[in-house]
Protein backbone atom coordinates (compact mmCIF):
# COMPACT_ATOMS: atom_id res chain seq x y z
CA UNK A 1 0.00 0.00 0.00
CA UNK A 2 2.76 2.34 1.04
CA UNK A 3 4.63 1.28 -2.05
CA UNK A 4 1.69 2.14 -4.30
CA UNK A 5 1.51 5.55 -2.68
CA UNK A 6 5.22 6.06 -3.27
CA UNK A 7 4.80 5.28 -6.98
CA UNK A 8 2.02 7.82 -7.41
CA UNK A 9 4.31 10.62 -6.28
CA UNK A 10 5.70 12.86 -8.94
CA UNK A 11 9.27 14.02 -9.12
CA UNK A 12 11.04 16.93 -10.79
CA UNK A 13 14.50 18.41 -11.09
CA UNK A 14 15.61 20.66 -8.27
CA UNK A 15 17.41 22.88 -10.80
CA UNK A 16 15.30 23.24 -13.98
CA UNK A 17 18.33 24.38 -15.97
CA UNK A 18 19.72 20.83 -15.87
CA UNK A 19 18.33 17.49 -17.05
CA UNK A 20 18.39 13.82 -16.18
CA UNK A 21 18.11 10.94 -18.62
CA UNK A 22 18.36 7.19 -18.29
CA UNK A 23 16.65 4.81 -20.69
CA UNK A 24 12.98 5.70 -20.94
CA UNK A 25 12.95 7.96 -17.86
CA UNK A 26 13.92 11.52 -18.63
CA UNK A 27 13.41 14.82 -16.85
CA UNK A 28 14.06 18.30 -18.17
CA UNK A 29 12.99 21.83 -17.30
CA UNK A 30 10.00 21.85 -14.97
CA UNK A 31 8.64 18.46 -16.02
CA UNK A 32 7.07 16.38 -13.28
CA UNK A 33 6.97 12.63 -13.71
CA UNK A 34 6.27 9.47 -11.78
CA UNK A 35 9.22 7.21 -11.20
CA UNK A 36 9.48 4.06 -13.32
CA UNK A 37 8.18 0.85 -11.69
CA UNK A 38 11.68 -0.34 -10.95
CA UNK A 39 13.76 2.79 -10.43
CA UNK A 40 17.47 2.23 -10.94
CA UNK A 41 19.98 2.59 -8.11
CA UNK A 42 21.37 5.61 -9.87
CA UNK A 43 17.97 7.30 -9.96
CA UNK A 44 17.37 6.57 -6.28
CA UNK A 45 20.80 7.98 -5.45
CA UNK A 46 19.92 11.16 -7.35
CA UNK A 47 16.76 11.52 -5.27
CA UNK A 48 18.68 10.90 -2.06
CA UNK A 49 21.24 13.53 -3.06
CA UNK A 50 18.48 16.07 -3.74
CA UNK A 51 19.17 16.45 -7.47
CA UNK A 52 15.69 15.11 -8.19
CA UNK A 53 13.03 16.16 -5.69
CA UNK A 54 9.40 15.37 -5.00
CA UNK A 55 7.00 17.74 -6.77
CA UNK A 56 4.57 19.34 -4.37
CA UNK B 1 68.73 -17.05 -21.49
CA UNK B 2 68.73 -15.95 -25.11
CA UNK B 3 70.54 -13.04 -26.63
CA UNK B 4 69.03 -11.08 -29.50
CA UNK B 5 69.61 -7.80 -31.29
CA UNK B 6 66.99 -5.16 -30.45
CA UNK B 7 65.57 -2.25 -32.48
CA UNK B 8 68.40 0.01 -31.32
CA UNK B 9 70.98 -2.51 -32.57
CA UNK B 10 72.04 -3.49 -29.06
CA UNK B 11 72.42 -7.11 -27.97
CA UNK B 12 69.96 -7.80 -25.17
CA UNK B 13 69.53 -10.85 -23.01
CA UNK B 14 66.00 -12.23 -22.74
CA UNK B 15 65.46 -13.31 -19.18
CA UNK B 16 63.38 -16.33 -18.27
CA UNK B 17 62.20 -18.09 -15.12
CA UNK B 18 63.04 -16.51 -11.78
CA UNK B 19 65.32 -13.87 -13.34
CA UNK B 20 62.39 -12.67 -15.45
CA UNK B 21 60.04 -12.72 -12.47
CA UNK B 22 62.35 -10.55 -10.39
CA UNK B 23 62.74 -8.17 -13.33
CA UNK B 24 58.95 -7.91 -13.67
CA UNK B 25 58.63 -7.30 -9.96
CA UNK B 26 61.14 -4.46 -10.19
CA UNK B 27 59.05 -2.87 -12.93
CA UNK B 28 55.89 -3.15 -10.81
CA UNK B 29 57.54 -1.77 -7.68
CA UNK B 30 58.82 1.27 -9.56
CA UNK B 31 55.29 2.11 -10.76
CA UNK B 32 53.45 3.94 -7.95
CA UNK B 33 50.13 2.55 -9.14
CA UNK B 34 51.21 -1.08 -9.30
CA UNK B 35 53.56 -1.32 -6.32
CA UNK B 36 50.87 -2.62 -3.94
CA UNK B 37 49.84 -5.48 -6.15
CA UNK B 38 53.31 -6.32 -7.51
CA UNK B 39 53.38 -9.92 -6.25
CA UNK B 40 49.98 -10.90 -7.61
CA UNK B 41 50.71 -9.25 -10.96
CA UNK B 42 53.98 -11.16 -11.31
CA UNK B 43 52.29 -14.42 -10.29
CA UNK B 44 49.57 -13.90 -12.91
CA UNK B 45 52.11 -13.18 -15.69
CA UNK B 46 50.69 -9.68 -16.10
CA UNK B 47 50.74 -8.58 -19.71
CA UNK B 48 51.28 -4.98 -18.62
CA UNK B 49 54.52 -5.86 -16.81
CA UNK B 50 55.77 -8.07 -19.61
CA UNK B 51 55.01 -5.42 -22.20
CA UNK B 52 56.92 -2.87 -20.12
CA UNK B 53 59.82 -5.33 -19.97
CA UNK B 54 59.76 -5.75 -23.76
CA UNK B 55 59.60 -1.96 -24.23
CA UNK B 56 62.55 -1.43 -21.90
CA UNK B 57 64.58 -3.81 -24.00
CA UNK B 58 63.21 -2.46 -27.29
CA UNK B 59 62.04 -5.86 -28.53
CA UNK B 60 58.64 -7.09 -29.71
CA UNK B 61 56.56 -10.18 -28.99
CA UNK B 62 57.52 -11.55 -32.40
CA UNK B 63 61.24 -11.01 -31.72
CA UNK B 64 60.96 -13.03 -28.53
CA UNK B 65 58.90 -15.79 -30.15
CA UNK B 66 61.45 -16.03 -32.96
CA UNK B 67 64.30 -16.19 -30.46
CA UNK B 68 62.64 -19.20 -28.85
CA UNK B 69 62.15 -20.97 -32.16
CA UNK B 70 58.66 -19.93 -33.31
CA UNK B 71 58.98 -18.19 -36.65
CA UNK B 72 55.26 -17.93 -37.29
CA UNK B 73 53.69 -17.66 -33.89
CA UNK B 74 50.12 -17.40 -35.23
CA UNK B 75 50.24 -20.97 -36.52
CA UNK B 76 51.42 -22.47 -33.25
CA UNK B 77 48.99 -24.22 -30.95
CA UNK B 78 48.09 -22.46 -27.73
CA UNK B 79 49.40 -25.55 -25.92
CA UNK B 80 52.88 -25.25 -27.44
CA UNK B 81 53.27 -21.66 -26.34
CA UNK B 82 51.74 -22.25 -22.97
CA UNK B 83 53.66 -25.32 -21.95
CA UNK B 84 57.04 -23.80 -22.70
CA UNK B 85 58.15 -21.79 -19.68
CA UNK B 86 60.17 -19.47 -21.88
CA UNK B 87 57.21 -18.45 -24.00
CA UNK B 88 54.43 -18.64 -21.39
CA UNK B 89 54.76 -14.94 -20.45
CA UNK B 90 54.12 -14.09 -24.12
CA UNK B 91 50.69 -15.64 -23.92
CA UNK B 92 48.98 -12.87 -21.96
CA UNK B 93 50.66 -10.22 -24.06
CA UNK B 94 49.18 -11.84 -27.18
CA UNK B 95 45.76 -12.02 -25.49
CA UNK B 96 46.08 -8.36 -24.47
CA UNK B 97 47.02 -7.42 -28.05
CA UNK B 98 43.89 -9.16 -29.31
CA UNK B 99 41.68 -7.48 -26.74
CA UNK B 100 43.23 -4.12 -27.48
CA UNK B 101 42.65 -4.52 -31.22
CA UNK B 102 38.98 -5.39 -30.62
CA UNK B 103 38.71 -2.59 -28.07
CA UNK B 104 40.15 -0.06 -30.49
CA UNK B 105 37.98 -1.26 -33.38
CA UNK B 106 34.68 -0.85 -31.62
CA UNK B 107 35.33 1.39 -28.62
CA UNK B 108 34.81 5.04 -29.29
CA UNK B 109 35.18 6.26 -25.71
CA UNK B 110 38.61 7.65 -26.60
CA UNK B 111 36.94 10.04 -29.06
CA UNK B 112 35.16 11.69 -26.13
CA UNK B 113 38.02 11.82 -23.63
CA UNK B 114 40.10 14.99 -23.28
CA UNK B 115 42.85 13.33 -21.23
CA UNK B 116 43.66 10.15 -19.37
CA UNK B 117 44.98 11.04 -15.93
CA UNK B 118 46.93 8.29 -14.16
CA UNK B 119 46.21 8.16 -10.42
CA UNK B 120 47.98 6.20 -7.70
CA UNK B 121 45.03 5.57 -5.37
CA UNK B 122 41.58 4.13 -5.93
CA UNK B 123 40.01 7.37 -4.75
CA UNK B 124 40.86 10.82 -5.97
CA UNK B 125 39.85 14.29 -4.88
CA UNK B 126 37.82 16.44 -7.20
CA UNK B 127 39.75 19.52 -8.26
CA UNK B 128 37.71 22.30 -9.76
CA UNK B 129 37.62 25.99 -10.60
CA UNK B 130 34.75 27.83 -8.98
CA UNK B 131 32.34 29.22 -11.56
CA UNK B 132 34.76 29.34 -14.47
CA UNK B 133 32.43 31.43 -16.59
CA UNK B 134 33.16 34.56 -14.63
CA UNK B 135 35.54 37.17 -15.98
CA UNK B 136 38.28 35.80 -13.75
CA UNK B 137 39.42 33.46 -16.47
CA UNK B 138 39.80 36.22 -19.04
CA UNK B 139 43.17 37.60 -20.03
CA UNK B 140 42.35 41.08 -18.86
CA UNK B 141 43.93 44.48 -18.57
CA UNK B 142 45.74 45.04 -15.28
CA UNK B 143 46.04 48.57 -14.00
CA UNK B 144 49.20 49.91 -12.33
CA UNK B 145 49.76 48.19 -8.98
CA UNK B 146 46.40 46.47 -9.36
CA UNK B 147 46.09 42.78 -8.49
CA UNK B 148 46.20 40.32 -11.37
CA UNK B 149 42.83 38.56 -11.62
CA UNK B 150 43.15 34.88 -10.73
CA UNK B 151 41.04 31.77 -11.01
CA UNK B 152 41.55 29.48 -8.05
CA UNK B 153 41.77 25.72 -8.49
CA UNK B 154 40.13 24.26 -5.40
CA UNK B 155 39.74 20.86 -3.88
CA UNK B 156 36.26 19.75 -2.89
CA UNK B 157 36.44 17.81 0.36
CA UNK B 158 32.89 16.47 0.01
CA UNK B 159 33.22 15.05 -3.45
CA UNK B 160 35.49 12.14 -4.13
CA UNK B 161 36.01 10.20 -7.33
CA UNK B 162 36.19 6.44 -6.91
CA UNK B 163 37.57 4.22 -9.63
CA UNK B 164 36.23 0.71 -10.16
CA UNK B 165 37.70 -2.42 -11.57
CA UNK B 166 36.03 -3.70 -14.69
CA UNK B 167 37.00 -6.99 -16.19
CA UNK B 168 36.32 -9.68 -18.73
CA UNK B 169 37.86 -13.08 -19.08
CA UNK B 170 38.55 -15.77 -21.63
CA UNK B 171 38.89 -19.33 -20.36
CA UNK B 172 40.38 -22.13 -22.36
CA UNK B 173 39.78 -25.78 -21.51
CA UNK B 174 42.72 -28.16 -21.70
CA UNK B 175 41.14 -29.74 -24.78
CA UNK B 176 40.71 -26.44 -26.59
CA UNK B 177 44.39 -25.64 -26.29
CA UNK B 178 44.87 -27.37 -29.60
CA UNK B 179 43.56 -24.25 -31.37
CA UNK B 180 46.21 -22.08 -32.90
CA UNK B 181 47.18 -18.62 -31.71
CA UNK B 182 45.54 -16.85 -34.65
CA UNK B 183 42.20 -18.47 -33.78
CA UNK B 184 42.60 -17.47 -30.14
CA UNK B 185 43.48 -13.93 -31.19
CA UNK B 186 40.19 -13.64 -33.08
CA UNK B 187 38.21 -14.87 -30.07
CA UNK B 188 39.84 -12.38 -27.74
CA UNK B 189 39.36 -9.60 -30.28
CA UNK B 190 35.63 -10.22 -30.07
CA UNK B 191 35.88 -10.01 -26.29
CA UNK B 192 37.78 -6.74 -26.63
CA UNK B 193 35.12 -5.39 -28.94
CA UNK B 194 32.49 -5.90 -26.23
CA UNK B 195 34.69 -4.19 -23.66
CA UNK B 196 35.04 -1.25 -26.00
CA UNK B 197 31.29 -0.90 -26.37
CA UNK B 198 30.62 -0.90 -22.64
CA UNK B 199 33.41 1.60 -22.13
CA UNK B 200 31.75 3.90 -24.63
CA UNK B 201 28.36 3.52 -22.90
CA UNK B 202 29.89 4.58 -19.61
CA UNK B 203 31.63 7.61 -21.12
CA UNK B 204 28.38 8.77 -22.77
CA UNK B 205 26.42 8.20 -19.56
CA UNK B 206 28.87 10.28 -17.53
CA UNK B 207 28.73 13.11 -20.04
CA UNK B 208 24.94 12.98 -20.10
CA UNK B 209 24.19 12.88 -16.39
CA UNK B 210 27.48 13.89 -14.78
CA UNK B 211 29.37 11.91 -12.14
CA UNK B 212 28.13 13.41 -8.88
CA UNK B 213 24.67 12.47 -7.66
CA UNK B 214 23.87 15.99 -6.46
CA UNK B 215 24.36 17.43 -9.93
CA UNK B 216 27.57 19.36 -9.14
CA UNK B 217 28.84 18.55 -12.63
CA UNK B 218 25.48 18.40 -14.46
CA UNK B 219 25.58 19.85 -17.96
CA UNK B 220 23.66 22.99 -18.95
CA UNK B 221 20.64 22.47 -21.20
CA UNK B 222 18.95 24.32 -24.01
CA UNK B 223 15.50 23.80 -25.53
CA UNK B 224 14.48 24.13 -29.18
CA UNK B 225 12.37 26.88 -30.76
CA UNK B 226 9.24 24.70 -30.85
CA UNK B 227 9.09 21.75 -28.46
CA UNK B 228 9.29 18.31 -30.10
CA UNK B 229 10.31 19.78 -33.44
CA UNK B 230 13.98 19.73 -34.36
CA UNK B 231 15.01 22.23 -37.01
CA UNK B 232 18.26 23.10 -38.73
CA UNK B 233 18.19 26.52 -37.10
CA UNK B 234 17.97 24.90 -33.64
CA UNK B 235 21.28 23.18 -34.32
CA UNK B 236 22.82 26.42 -35.53
CA UNK B 237 21.47 28.30 -32.49
CA UNK B 238 22.80 25.65 -30.07
CA UNK B 239 26.30 25.79 -31.55
CA UNK B 240 26.34 29.60 -31.37
CA UNK B 241 24.89 29.58 -27.85
CA UNK B 242 27.56 27.19 -26.57
CA UNK B 243 30.27 29.30 -28.14
CA UNK B 244 28.86 32.62 -27.05
CA UNK B 245 27.69 31.78 -23.53
CA UNK B 246 30.32 29.32 -22.40
CA UNK B 247 33.22 29.79 -24.82
CA UNK B 248 33.30 26.14 -25.87
CA UNK B 249 33.10 24.79 -29.41
CA UNK B 250 30.96 21.72 -30.01
CA UNK B 251 33.11 19.10 -31.73
CA UNK B 252 30.89 16.05 -31.35
CA UNK B 253 27.08 15.73 -31.28
CA UNK B 254 25.89 12.61 -29.45
CA UNK B 255 22.39 11.32 -30.21
CA UNK B 256 20.55 8.05 -30.65
CA UNK B 257 19.57 6.56 -33.97
CA UNK B 258 15.98 7.86 -33.83
CA UNK B 259 17.17 11.42 -33.27
CA UNK B 260 19.87 10.95 -35.91
CA UNK B 261 17.15 9.97 -38.38
CA UNK B 262 15.15 13.08 -37.48
CA UNK B 263 18.28 15.11 -38.17
CA UNK B 264 19.20 13.36 -41.41
CA UNK B 265 15.68 13.81 -42.77
CA UNK B 266 15.57 17.61 -42.30
CA UNK B 267 13.63 19.22 -45.12
CA UNK B 268 13.47 22.59 -46.78
CA UNK B 269 10.09 24.33 -46.99
CA UNK B 270 9.78 23.00 -50.53
CA UNK B 271 9.88 19.46 -49.13
CA UNK B 272 13.33 18.61 -50.49
CA UNK B 273 15.70 16.83 -48.15
CA UNK B 274 18.55 19.07 -47.03
CA UNK B 275 21.00 16.22 -46.50
CA UNK B 276 19.94 14.12 -49.48
CA UNK B 277 23.51 13.74 -50.75
CA UNK B 278 24.86 12.56 -47.39
CA UNK B 279 22.01 10.08 -46.98
CA UNK B 280 22.56 8.78 -50.54
CA UNK B 281 26.26 8.30 -49.77
CA UNK B 282 25.46 6.47 -46.55
CA UNK B 283 27.02 9.26 -44.46
CA UNK B 284 25.63 10.86 -41.37
CA UNK B 285 25.36 14.65 -41.87
CA UNK B 286 27.34 16.84 -39.47
CA UNK B 287 25.36 18.59 -36.76
CA UNK B 288 26.43 22.03 -38.03
CA UNK B 289 30.16 21.79 -37.27
CA UNK B 290 30.01 18.91 -34.81
CA UNK B 291 30.77 15.36 -35.94
CA UNK B 292 27.77 13.08 -35.32
CA UNK B 293 28.22 10.32 -32.74
CA UNK B 294 25.30 7.89 -32.73
CA UNK B 295 24.92 6.03 -29.45
CA UNK B 296 21.99 4.02 -28.14
CA UNK B 297 22.88 5.23 -24.63
CA UNK B 298 21.21 8.50 -25.51
CA UNK B 299 17.47 8.68 -24.86
CA UNK B 300 15.00 10.15 -27.36
CA UNK B 301 14.69 13.93 -27.32
CA UNK B 302 18.31 14.60 -26.38
CA UNK B 303 21.30 15.75 -28.40
CA UNK B 304 24.50 16.34 -26.49
CA UNK B 305 27.04 18.79 -27.91
CA UNK B 306 30.50 18.07 -26.56
CA UNK B 307 33.72 20.05 -26.70
CA UNK B 308 35.90 16.96 -26.53
CA UNK B 309 38.99 19.00 -25.60
CA UNK B 310 37.62 19.79 -22.13
CA UNK B 311 34.53 17.72 -21.40
CA UNK B 312 35.67 14.39 -20.00
CA UNK B 313 38.64 12.99 -18.09
CA UNK B 314 39.49 9.31 -17.73
CA UNK B 315 40.97 8.72 -14.26
CA UNK B 316 43.01 5.56 -14.57
CA UNK B 317 44.32 3.62 -11.61
CA UNK B 318 45.30 0.46 -13.46
CA UNK B 319 45.60 0.39 -17.23
CA UNK B 320 44.26 -2.49 -19.32
CA UNK B 321 46.21 -5.59 -18.38
CA UNK B 322 45.73 -9.34 -18.71
CA UNK B 323 46.59 -11.87 -16.01
CA UNK B 324 46.21 -15.64 -15.92
CA UNK B 325 44.82 -17.95 -13.33
CA UNK B 326 44.11 -21.65 -13.34
CA UNK B 327 41.17 -23.30 -11.65
CA UNK B 328 42.52 -26.63 -10.47
CA UNK B 329 39.07 -28.10 -9.92
CA UNK B 330 37.75 -27.46 -13.41
CA UNK B 331 41.19 -27.58 -15.05
CA UNK B 332 40.30 -24.45 -16.93
CA UNK B 333 42.95 -21.85 -17.51
CA UNK B 334 41.69 -18.31 -17.82
CA UNK B 335 43.11 -15.02 -18.97
CA UNK B 336 41.41 -12.08 -17.33
CA UNK B 337 41.57 -8.56 -18.68
CA UNK B 338 40.93 -5.80 -16.18
CA UNK B 339 41.06 -2.04 -16.14
CA UNK B 340 40.46 0.13 -13.07
CA UNK B 341 39.26 3.57 -14.04
CA UNK B 342 36.38 6.02 -14.15
CA UNK B 343 35.10 8.70 -16.50
CA UNK B 344 34.32 12.06 -14.90
CA UNK B 345 33.32 15.36 -16.56
CA UNK B 346 36.13 17.90 -16.38
CA UNK B 347 34.46 21.17 -17.27
CA UNK B 348 30.70 20.94 -16.92
CA UNK B 349 29.94 23.65 -19.48
CA UNK B 350 32.05 21.94 -22.14
CA UNK B 351 28.89 20.05 -23.00
CA UNK B 352 25.43 21.34 -23.78
CA UNK B 353 22.38 19.12 -23.82
CA UNK B 354 19.65 19.99 -26.27
CA UNK B 355 16.32 18.98 -24.76
CA UNK B 356 14.13 18.54 -27.79
CA UNK B 357 11.00 18.19 -25.66
CA UNK B 358 11.42 21.71 -24.22
CA UNK B 359 10.92 25.08 -25.89
CA UNK B 360 13.69 27.59 -25.25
Amino acid sequence: MAEAKQKAKKYKLKDPSTQYAEGSFTLSGKQEKELPEQPSHQLLRRIKAGFIVEAK
Amino acid sequence: MKKIKNKRGEIVELKTGSALRSELKNIAVKDKRLANSADSLVKGNSSFLYRSYLDQNAVTVRDVARAFGYDNIGMEQVRTLYENDNTKPLFNTIVEDGIRIGYAKQGRAAQLVAKTVPIDQQTYQWYYIDDPDKDELDFSYVGQAAPIPTAVIKIDGNRIIRVFKRGAGVEITDEARSMNIDMLALHVQLRGQRLGRTDEYRAVERLLNGYFDDGADAAPTLGVKTANELKLTDAWYAAQYMQDKFGFTPKVAVMNLKTAEAWASQKEDSGNMIFLQEVKNGDMPDFINAAPFVSNQMPDNRIMLVDTDYALVNYQYKPLSVETDRNVKTQVEGSYATVTDEYVPFQKNARLILTLDQAR
